[in-house]
């Protein structure tokens, strides 16, 4: 091959080795890449909508006075033109005017170019947020969704007026492929996908939903028969949930959905009289994740028992007055513990999502410490994920009693002092720090390592960027590499 | 030691380690499904790669030869340019036109490390650069119409990771 000077080599490259360059790029470098020449531009063209979504909120939050006609017409004519393929469209069409009637009359323009053929059979994954009088698209929407013949996640998110709702009852999810839905400040009134799998919903909480699920007795409005996933949201606040009873409405609500595997609740307090519900409606699943657990006494997680096939359990933060107890619960098959943040997801752990409002999260007031008794009937542990907040040091030294255990995720490491305090722990594989811009890297240098003989990579993560660029590499016997990302909340 | 012969395309013939040949899946994959065994003189042709890189990709598969099978972790998500090893590093300062070669070899024999760590570093050459720094490096002509660029820029405003 002849090499001289003025040759441009990546002529010699096919796409697929061109899209493993763009894999070891950043979105910056890739979009800078994506400017160099017609041909770069086509291979990314048709890599960017792998990973990728048409999306306008990075324009939304820079141009935030922007007015919703621009907004709206940048996005119709987007629609029209973009030359790239995606299978991912993520629009928010929120936003504030005087008059209503003018915006839903962009919105509509909008929706006219979205809902053309040529992304009703591309869409894979639609992400829709709208500020409107909803009932107005009810019938354009429920028809587009229907169309979509590739169609495996939806997201529906409607700013809601409290007292109208449940609004958007005339939706209609109605599509063959769909395998996620996601519904915020909506309540469809017919949600009929065989493929769905997932659905995260608002939780009704002043309205009669048992229409939505018995249809006059006969056909179910919602066939929820092949759900595995669901995940709740509270839709009121923490203050008003205190003050309302949930216990017989989940009750109603669990019933017809008994073989769900995971369930998660979000920005919602879990009672004690709920957790038993939960049990004994979901006997099959594998997964739970709470947000807070209010408990009348420390025995609250004896409900757990009821879970025969219970493989991991979360709960953000607990209220009331009395200290969690694992002492006398038997969980034989839990393997994954977090007690801290539950938006977790090793896989991508570089790469986790803005955490939205929940990064506004509080912590409920109680006396400390909160968990105790990790060790004892905790037998296959392999995972633990652990706010240090939530816990004394003391129990901290008892994790070397936990045989199993090869993955440990410490949240919140800001007091040197509760580094320190983690034991010998021959059995780890995997350490991740989660720390606080505070942290002092030179604290987990030397001693700390050789505790944790076997792990052969500690994961530092900070909040905060400035520590992004601390990506040293050092080594001592025992830690041959120490992974330092940025925080991957905020980006 | 087993040997095999390795033929590149401009007929150089390569006395080769089995173990160090099998590196590459291609050669490995050829070895079984034609049941050449070792010790037979039966020689292995390569039409796609010619002796000096050759020379050099039995080079980076001699020092790796011991390398755990690279395993598909937790990590396997998050792709770092930074660390490639001193040596590799050493290995990889040579001429665009040899790093291509390289890359174009690794991907032909089915060495997957070698793709990896040829890739990233094409990857360290265009990242934090402009366009224009880009076209410059590996001298790529700019064949955009003004009006099919902007239409680009557009594109990459509305264009984001999920």
């Amino acid at each position: 091959m002849d090499s001289s000077a003025s040759q441009c080599f990546f002529e010699w490259l096919p796409p697929e080795i061109m899209c493993i360059i763009f894999d070891h790029l950043d979105h910056r470098s890739r979009k800078s890449a994506s400017l160099a020449c017609r041909r770069w531009e086509q291979i990314y063209s048709n890599y960017c909508t792998k990973r990728s979504a048409l999306c306008n909120y990075k324009i939304m939050r820079t141009g935030l006075f922007k007015i919703g006609q621009n907004i709206c017409k940048d996005a119709t004519s987007m629609l029209k033109h973009t030359q790239r393929p995606y299978r991912k469209v993520d629009l928010d069409l929120c936003f504030h005017d005087h008059y209503f009637g003018r915006v839903d009359d962009r919105v509509t323009e909008v929706l006219i170019e979205l809902f053309k053929p040529r992304w009703l059979q591309q869409l894979v994954v639609l992400k829709l947020g709208m500020r409107v009088y909803p009932e107005k698209f009810t019938v354009e929407l429920s028809d587009a969704v229907a169309k979509m013949d590739h169609l495996q996640e939806l997201d529906l998110s409607l700013m809601r007026c409290t007292k109208d709702w449940p609004l958007f009852s005339q939706l209609k999810v109605k599509n063959a492929t769909l395998d996620k839905l996601k519904v915020h400040g909506v309540w469809p009134g017919v949600i009929d996908c065989p493929n769905l799998r997932a659905l995260e919903l608002d939780f009704p909480l002043h309205n009669e939903y048992k229409q939505y699920l018995l249809h006059q007795k006969e056909e179910p409005c919602w066939s929820m028969k092949q759900l595995q996933e669901l995940c709740i949201r509270g839709g009121l606040t923490f203050r008003e949930q205190e003050v309302v009873d949930l216990s017989t409405g989940m009750e109603q609500f669990c019933k017809p959905m008994p073989q769900i595997k995971r369930l998660y609740f979000d920005y919602f307090i879990v009672s004690e009289r709920l957790l038993r519900i939960i049990c004994e409606s979901f006997v099959h699943l594998e997964s739970l994740m709470l947000h807070i657990l209010k408990m009348d006494d420390s025995n609250a997680l004896r409900h757990l028992e009821k879970l025969p096939n219970l493989r991991e359990f979360g709960i953000w933060d607990i209220a009331g007055s009395h200290a969690m107890s694992f002492a006398s619960v038997c969980l034989p098959k839990l393997e994954k513990l977090l007690l801290g943040w539950l938006k977790y997801d090793y896989e991508r752990m570089p790469k986790l999502h803005p955490m939205g409002k929940t990064s506004f999260r509080w912590r409920l007031i109680r006396s400390s410490p909160v968990i105790d008794d990790i060790d004892k009937s905790l037998k296959h542990l392999r995972f633990l994920w652990v706010d240090l907040h939530l816990i004394n040091d003391h129990l901290l030294t008892k994790f070397s009693q936990i045989s199993t255990l090869e993955t440990l995720v410490l949240e919140n490491v800001d007091q040197k002092e509760s580094v320190l305090a983690v034991p010998f722990l021959k059995q780890l594989k995997r350490l991740v720090l989660y720390c606080c811009e505070d942290f002092d890297p030179s604290t987990i240098k030397g001693d700390f390592a050789k505790r944790v003989p076997n792990v052969k990579s500690i994961k530092v993560i900070f909040k905060t960027p400035s520590y992004g660029k601390l990506c040293m590499d050092y080594s001592n016997e025992a830690v041959q590499k120490v992974n330092y990302f940025p925080s991957p909340m905020i980006e | 030691m087993p040997t095999i012969k390795l033929q590149s395309s401009d007929g150089e013939i390569f006395d080769t380690d089995v173990q160090i040949a099998k590196c590459s899946g291609t050669i490995k994959t050829m070895l079984e499904d034609l049941g050449m065994d070792e010790g037979d003189d039966e020689v292995v042709p390569l039409p796609n790669v010619n002796s000096a890189i050759l020379r050099k990709v039995l080079q980076w598969a001699t020092f790796h030869k011991d390398d755990p099978i690279p395993v598909e972790d937790d990590d396997s998500k998050e792709k770092r340019t930074d660390d490639i090893s001193s040596w590799d590093a050493d290995f990889l300062k040579v001429d665009q036109g040899t790093l291509f070669e390289l890359i174009l070899a690794a991907n032909y024999l089915d060495i997957k490390g070698l793709l990896d760590v040829t890739c990233k570093t094409v990857a360290n050459m265009i990242k934090g650069k402009t366009p224009e720094e880009i076209r410059k490096t590996f001298n790529i002509k700019n064949d955009f119409t003004p009006a099919e660029e902007e239409q680009v820029r557009k594109e990459n405003e509305w264009c984001e990771e999920k």
